[in-house]
């Protein structure tokens, strides 16, 4: 029981040190935004290895859910960034998007299901890894092509987060795949999130062919960049917000379900 | 005449503007089927079946999805085949890991043509069922009569999560040709009998202290083993060009 609130003030401590980090950076404070954003990291790493114990048993469940993992998973892409490139400071610019979405964290705590039955697998918990991490280059690229396009970058960096998110969520639908078979027996479910899950992986498909057209220089494929980041942010954590309203069927379409012995109109994937 | 058809069928930036088109027809029909309920049901019923007894406009964009995921996989086989052509053509003037290399996108093109494909078969074909998981509850698959002699759920007796849902099983009997055999399924551990699948699944939401309804979805996948294999072979072949790229681009020896 001790754990279950230490994750969380460990959670809140990473936000404050990140807030700070960004803080030094607009001060132009580059090296200490540098060095925070990297203890920052530190201490959330700390909080995901808190929430492991938090029902005083080990479990990875809820550990990636994408409220807590994928500032990790931003953090650790900024500091890998950072540090890569001999700490020289465009990197930190990402502290931004990283700070607002710790904000809207700390200030809507994202509720985490308890540990259901259809959750305690390998492919579930490598699904919510790479989904995350696919995620956060997604959030990094249309970031860093925006500095791009203001002229504060000169290199077109953001390909590269670009690329590397498209393969992390290749085997998020790899692993996926693989959990909802096991789960509930299909390959691909009819579902809002499956489905929007593959809009955003054919727009990233569309994105990794643009080198090979005339004329879609670095500047368009920014632009591009931009709009499939925002799109993934939108699908993912945009429409589930949205209120549903459910279409009514006509009379005779809903005698015609209420007549199926078993239909499945009730959540099939309601652990995911 | 036949050869420009051919080099448009194959060219890249057909396959582009398929692919903003796919986008863009996804994110439409992701937005239908929160509003409408019964797209679910092709979750437990084959396409053709489910299109028979449900067509109507609203499914536009259901047509239009088929229409350009065959485009596309029409578009990777003409483009596959022609790089491969030029490749074969080349391949005295190239070393053989210089032209491995330049292999690995055609073959992660025919990876997603497999898994493509797998999907058509396991959307069109095979078996997809259900039945309740109450005792005595049974059902006849091929030559195969099951039924459900028990089912339990079990749920956490002490700490933080007293009275919330542990696990799910239930037992299954299986007749095939007078041979009797029982099989214990359990969530996330299908069982696998005579070519066919069984899922024990929650068919309501698991409330404390309350067992939830359980069903066993019956499946035939034809095209499993397609996108298993063909998706993880992608997966590997992308990882392995781009970290091989990325190298070569920094001007390391390949």
């Amino acid at each position: 029981m001790f754990l279950s609130s230490f994750y969380i003030q460990l959670f809140q401590v990473a936000g404050g040190v990140y807030i700070g980090s960004l803080l030094c950076y607009l001060c132009a404070k580059q090296r200490w935004a540098g060095w925070g954003v990297t203890l920052g990291l530190l201490i959330h790493t700390l909080s995901q290895l808190g929430r492991c114990w938090r029902y005083d048993f080990f479990t990875l469940e809820g550990v990636f859910h994408a409220g807590h993992f994928l500032p990790w998973c931003l953090a650790a892409l900024i500091v890998l960034l950072w540090h890569r490139q001999q700490l020289q400071t465009h990197a930190l610019s990402a502290l931004i998007p990283l700070v607002a979405i710790m904000i809207i964290v700390l200030n809507f705590p994202p509720e985490c299901h308890l540990p259901k039955p259809f959750t305690p697998t390998w492919s579930a918990h490598l699904f919510f890894i790479f989904e995350d991490l696919a995620h956060a280059c997604f959030i990094l690229s249309g970031w860093l092509a925006f500095q791009f396009l203001r002229g504060r970058i000169t290199t077109a960096a953001f390909n590269t987060y670009a690329v590397w998110g498209f393969v992390f969520y290749s085997m998020a639908q790899l692993s996926g795949c693989v959990w909802t078979y096991v789960g509930w027996g299909g390959l691909f479910h009819w579902g809002t999130r499956h489905i929007h899950s593959a809009a955003v992986w054919c727009c990233y498909c569309s994105y990794l062919h643009t080198p090979f057209l005339k004329g879609f220089n670095n500047r368009k494929k920014g632009y591009f960049a931009i709009v499939a980041s925002t799109m993934a942010i939108v699908l993912f954590y945009g429409v589930p917000l949205l209120p549903k309203n459910v279409k009514k069927h006509h009379p005779q379409q809903n005698e015609q379900l209420q007549k199926q012995p078993n239909n499945t109109t009730s959540n099939h994937q309601e652990g995911k | 005449m036949i050869s420009t058809l051919w080099n448009r069928l194959a060219s890249t930036r057909l396959c582009f503007w398929i692919l903003n088109l796919l986008t863009i027809n996804l994110v439409i029909a992701g937005l239908y089927t929160t509003s409408d309920k019964r797209y679910r049901q092709i979750n437990s019923q084959l396409l053709p079946d489910w299109l028979q007894t449900n067509f109507d406009a609203d499914c536009w964009w259901l047509i239009t999805l088929i229409f350009l995921f065959s485009a596309l996989a029409c578009n990777i086989i003409a483009c596959a085949s022609q790089r491969m052509m030029q490749l074969w053509q080349r391949r005295l003037h190239t070393d053989k890991k210089h032209t491995l290399l330049l292999l690995c996108p055609t073959l992660m093109h025919l990876c997603f043509v497999f898994i493509l494909s797998g999907h058509g078969l396991s959307e069109c074909s095979g078996l997809k069922t259900k039945m309740r998981c109450i005792a005595g509850q049974q059902i006849t698959v091929g030559n195969s009569n099951v039924k459900v002699l028990q089912q339990h759920s079990t749920f956490h007796s002490d700490g933080v999560l007293k009275g919330n849902l542990q696990h799910c099983e239930a037992q299954l009997q299986f007749i095939t040709d007078g041979h009797e055999s029982i099989e214990q399924l359990k969530v996330l551990k299908p069982v696998w009998h005579a070519g066919t699948s069984y899922h024990l699944v929650m068919s309501s939401k698991a409330l404390p202290n309350q067992p939830p309804r359980l069903q066993v979805i019956i499946k035939q996948d034809p095209g499993l083993m397609l996108i298993i294999i063909g998706n993880a072979l992608m997966c590997l072949l992308m990882a392995g060009y781009f970290f091989i790229i990325r190298k070569f681009r920094h001007g390391e020896q390949i």
